[in-house]
């Protein structure tokens, strides 16, 4: 399989707080030194908790935010690199959005909104209207709705329209950033189902984000695991649900209510602290959570190194200290 | 349309609305109801004499004449058409100019957003009713003139109005997906950000034409606005100035001169505040 | 533990709404007992009625022109429909308690955690205000919120969602109410937080024996979480079981589109998904809510709506198929 996306320590620092003069006091780091790169054909998931910078990683590939530090390349060549996005000639890499009520514009029809990547790509006339037709039949709508408004349509209609716009130029890539986390289970299916569908029929990449490991599982190859900016686990689907390694993984998969009964799980009682004081982010970032803390989590931040067949892990309970694994360079 | 339809349904908005088709209806058919003499600039009021005091309404002076020999039924009919225009053009020029500085500011960010609303805060600093003054008073009498300087200081108001609905709408992910698909800013600036959020603007240009008009005739009223003789609902007003206490005995005596003025620039001004203020009532929900 | 007695009966509850385009039925003849001591869990799709029907039962929808409520709601033997309004707001706290999905909104921002939960215990307990604060560190123990005494004197927006829900819990359990209703408490929460607070839930529920609603649209929840489980369609149950049975044999076909639906950890294989339809569509009187996404459905289903029936022990459903 050929590479089509990597990300090489990439790196955003959002400014939280300015002083009278202007300047930034306080950096945090939304996503710090993240690095991977996903193949033709894969869907990739990215699942953390809320706030760990899944957003922002994506909307840096996306090309809609720059990156403090770190590169990302497109089949070969780079689009983004520290303060700097470079300007695409085609649009390769869509994104299909969370909200389905703010990401189709209100004042638009339908014809209006499918329209506009093929007249930004230039199709004529003839071309834009073959292509609304399949478009159409991709997301199965009829003609009729052509002329109705985003209000008209209800949630899980509206990210069918989302994902056919991001579909509409063919572009290898997409990114869709939770886009099934606003919606009912069986809409949410219905959605899943046609991305997995695309995704034969056009041959599409994914970079799927979402804080639901069940779907995460359903659609992607492989997965990510991030937390705080960092990622703390990567390996493929299969794996990581059935050998997870890192403590935040096995507390994620383990936190998931399962809908049988006979897996009665025992929630634990003991209340962690989910926030980090500025004071503690030296070290590894899960230390007040981790159950298996070490003296050294508290000191040296683990790096990601590699702990089977494509299978890395950034945790130092994980890495003998005798350096016998190897740490991964991209 | 279904603002409209809503519109009709409350009394006041109505009202407002009936005011102003009346006015508008006068303006439209001007020469038709008080045609002016021939090569005579209609905008000027006619004059059937000179004489230095109004005379009383009388056959074919529906309204009575003021100092000076106007005929007011001439001048508050084609003074429909100057308040008109003064209003269409200042809140069209002043709305532009609000729209296209601040909602560009705004969407541009950074900088160019930090240095226009400098400038903003910088026109809204100055009292509005005496900037203007000063300056129709340096540029001279005229109609031009007045609306000039009404633009100059009214559009920070728009300005900044647009550029808080933009900076919501530009973080809509329907803006951030035009961006995607390759749209340039201009494009997304002109089809997605302005559509949604020029909304706030029509409560504020409502709003605003009948302040405008007052501000107008008042300036009209203290001798420094359009040239004498303009058809000119403040500048008639102006001309009753000298009458409105009548003469001992009879109070009232001049009541034509000042009264038919007075209900017109009233009930223009009413007729645009009521339309105004249900817009704004309608779209707050 | 539940013991056989019910705490909470509601009878034929049916709620209307007037909208622009007349009647909206948000519940529909609703018949639901809660039993001392139990967790019952209220599952369905959005606009299903869940947070309508709690509204209700803690008196928050109000005596309005616009919407139309009948039926009972008996508490502990007395009508709350019928009860006067000052009467309801006494009752609020003291015999129920309501905990709501968004934890940072519902809490006063401009007061000191430790305040907001004194105030409750001098509003409830009539203590003065020293022993309420000493009560309400003692209650924010209670929910395990660690370090309490420092915790109580900050602002809601400085604590995470996770601890302002468990503020939140402690607040609705100042007065150890025998019914608390949860809606989507932890909806807006990570897993693992969300694992924490159903923990803290059941952990209170066997301490103090309280009776729990939760709402929810997530059945890996419910299964986990509550002892009785009722599916709801469009303002009506449609399947109504225990947490075994349930999940064991769900027998009605939208239970089973649900159960269809959820990518589940560790499973593999296509989704089925049933058809969505607005919800609007299939509201009428005498007709199944759920006709129009059925793949079983017949003439019968358009004609008459089923009524619950049982099909197992203490299994009900409401489905001409059984
Ligand atoms: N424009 C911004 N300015 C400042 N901080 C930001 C900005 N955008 C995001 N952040 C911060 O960066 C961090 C990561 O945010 P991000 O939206 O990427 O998280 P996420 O993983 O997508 O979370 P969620 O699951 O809630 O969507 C958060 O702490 C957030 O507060
Ligand atoms: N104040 C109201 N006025 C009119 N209709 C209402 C009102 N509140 C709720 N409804 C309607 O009642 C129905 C049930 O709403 P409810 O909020 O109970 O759903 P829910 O099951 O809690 O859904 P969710 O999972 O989205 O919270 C919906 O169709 C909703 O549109
Ligand atoms: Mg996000
Ligand atoms: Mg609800």
């Amino acid at each position: 399989m050929s590479e089509i996306l990597r990300v090489e320590r990439l790196s955003k620092y959002f400014s939280v707080s300015r002083d009278v003069f202007g300047k930034s006091k306080h950096f945090t780091p939304a996503v710090k030194d993240v690095s991977f790169s996903i193949c033709r054909g894969e869907t990739l998931g990215l699942v953390g908790e809320s706030g760990c910078g899944k957003s922002t990683l994506g909307r840096m590939i996306a090309g809609l935010l720059s990156p403090s530090g770190g590169s990302i390349y497109f089949e070969g060549s780079v689009i983004a690199s520290a303060q700097h996005v470079v300007k695409a000639k085609k649009p390769n890499i869509q994104m299909v959005f969370q909200n389905p009520y703010s990401s189709l514009d209100p004042k638009m029809t339908l014809r209006g909104i499918l329209e506009e990547p093929l007249k930004i790509s230039r199709y004529n006339k003839e071309q834009c209207s073959r292509r609304i037709d399949e478009l159409l039949e991709y997301i199965d709508f009829n003609r009729a709705s052509l002329t109705k408004r985003p209000r008209e349509f209800s949630g899980g209609q509206r990210q069918r329209i989302a994902i056919a716009r991001a579909i509409a130029t063919n572009p290898p890539f997409i990114i869709a950033d939770e886009p099934v986390s606003s919606l009912d289970v069986s809409i949410q299916a219905q959605i899943l189902n046609l991305l997995l569908d695309l995704r034969k029929e056009l041959d599409l990449t994914y970079l799927f984000i979402s804080h639901d490991l069940g779907v995460v599982q359903y659609i992607s190859n492989r997965v990510i695991v991030m937390y705080l900016g960092r990622i703390v686990e990567m390996a493929d689907c299969q794996t990581i649900y059935k050998s997870p390694q890192h403590p935040y993984t096995r507390l994620l998969i383990d936190s998931v209510p399962i809908p049988d009964p006979k897996h009665k799980q025992a929630f634990d009682l003991s209340v962690t602290n989910d926030l980090l004081m500025p004071g503690q982010l030296q070290g590894c970032l899960f230390k007040n959570r981790c159950p298996e803390k070490m003296p050294v989590c508290c000191e040296q931040e683990p790096n990601l190194v590699s702990c089977g067949e494509r299978h890395l892990v950034a945790c130092h309970n994980r890495c003998p200290e005798n350096n016998a694994c190897t740490i991964v360079e991209i | 349309m279904k603002i409209i339809k809503k519109l009709i349904r409350q009394p006041l908005s109505l009202m407002g609305l009936l005011i102003i088709l009346f006015w508008i209806t006068i303006a439209v058919f001007a020469p038709l109801i008080a045609p002016p003499g021939e090569n005579q600039d209609p905008y000027m009021m006619i004059r059937h004499s000179y004489s230095t005091v109004p005379t009383a309404p009388s056959e074919g002076i529906p309204f009575g004449t003021t100092e000076g020999g106007y005929d007011i039924f001439y001048g508050i009919v084609w003074g429909s058409r100057t308040a008109m225009i003064v209003g269409l053009t200042v809140v069209t020029l002043a709305s532009l100019l609000g729209v296209l500085i601040g909602g560009i500011g705004a969407y541009a960010g950074g900088t160019v957003d930090y240095v226009t609303m400098r400038v903003v805060d910088l026109f809204m600093s100055i009292p509005f009713l005496i900037a203007v003054i000063v300056m129709t008073v340096v540029l001279g009498k005229g109609l031009d003139k007045i609306i000039l300087a009404l633009v100059v200081f009214s559009w920070p108001d728009y300005a900044r109005v647009i550029r808080s609905e933009v900076l919501l709408v530009k973080k809509q992910e329907y803006v951030l997906a035009s961006r995607l698909m390759g749209g340039s800013h201009l494009r997304v600036f002109l089809t997605h950000t302005l559509p949604n959020s020029i909304h706030p603007m029509i409560v504020l240009v409502s709003v605003n034409f009948g302040k405008i008009i007052l501000i107008v005739a008042a300036m009209s009223f203290i001798g420094i606005g359009t040239e004498p003789g303009y058809a000119d609902w403040g500048q008639i007003l102006n001309f009753a100035r000298n009458w409105i206490s009548g003469i001992p005995g009879e109070p009232f005596k001049y009541w034509y001169t000042y009264l038919y003025p007075s209900l017109a620039i009233f009930s223009f001004v009413l007729g645009w505040t009521f339309l105004g203020d249900s817009i704004r009532d309608i779209m707050d929900g | 533990m539940a013991s056989t007695t019910n705490l909470l009966e509601i009878k034929d509850l049916s709620i209307k709404f007037t909208t622009e385009s007349g009647w909206l039925t948000a519940v529909d003849h609703l018949n639901l007992d809660i039993k001392k001591g139990e967790k019952l869990g209220l599952v369905g799709e959005s606009g299903s009625g869940k947070s309508v029907t709690a509204m209700t039962i803690m008196g928050l929808l109000g005596k309005r022109r616009d919407i139309a409520i009948q039926g009972q709601i008996m508490l502990e033997g007395e009508d709350l429909l019928r009860m006067k309004q000052d009467k309801i707001e006494k009752i609020r706290g003291r015999k129920m308690s309501m905990i709501f999905q968004d934890p940072v909104e519902s809490l006063n921002p401009v007061f000191r955690i430790g305040n907001l939960v004194a105030e409750a215990f001098m509003v409830q307990e009539k203590t003065d205000k020293k022993i309420a604060w000493e009560r309400a560190i003692e209650q924010l123990n209670k929910v395990r919120i660690r370090d309490p005494k420092a915790t109580a004197r900050q602002f809601p927006h400085e604590l995470s969602g996770g601890m302002c829900q468990r503020v939140m819990i402690a607040l609705a359990l100042v007065a150890n109410p025998p019914l608390l209703i949860a809606d989507e408490p932890t909806t807006d929460l990570d897993v693992t937080i969300q694992a924490q607070i159903l923990a803290l839930l059941k952990k209170l529920h066997q301490d103090l024996g309280t009776s729990v609603i939760l709402i929810t649209h997530d059945l890996g929840v419910v299964c986990q979480f509550c002892d009785r489980i009722a599916v709801m369609l469009n303002g009506r149950i449609v399947e109504l079981a225990t947490a075994d049975s349930l999940f064991t044999n769900p027998s009605h076909p939208y239970t089973r589109g649900l159960l269809n639906s959820i990518p589940v950890l560790g499973k593999k294989g296509r989704l089925e998904p049933m058809p969505s339809i607005h919800n609007q569509e299939a509201r009428g009187e005498n007709i199944c809510r759920f006709v129009h996404r059925c793949a079983i459905s017949t003439d019968r289903c358009c004609s008459a709506a089923p009524g619950l029936r049982e099909v197992l022990p203490n299994h009900y459903v409401a489905c001409f198929s059984h």
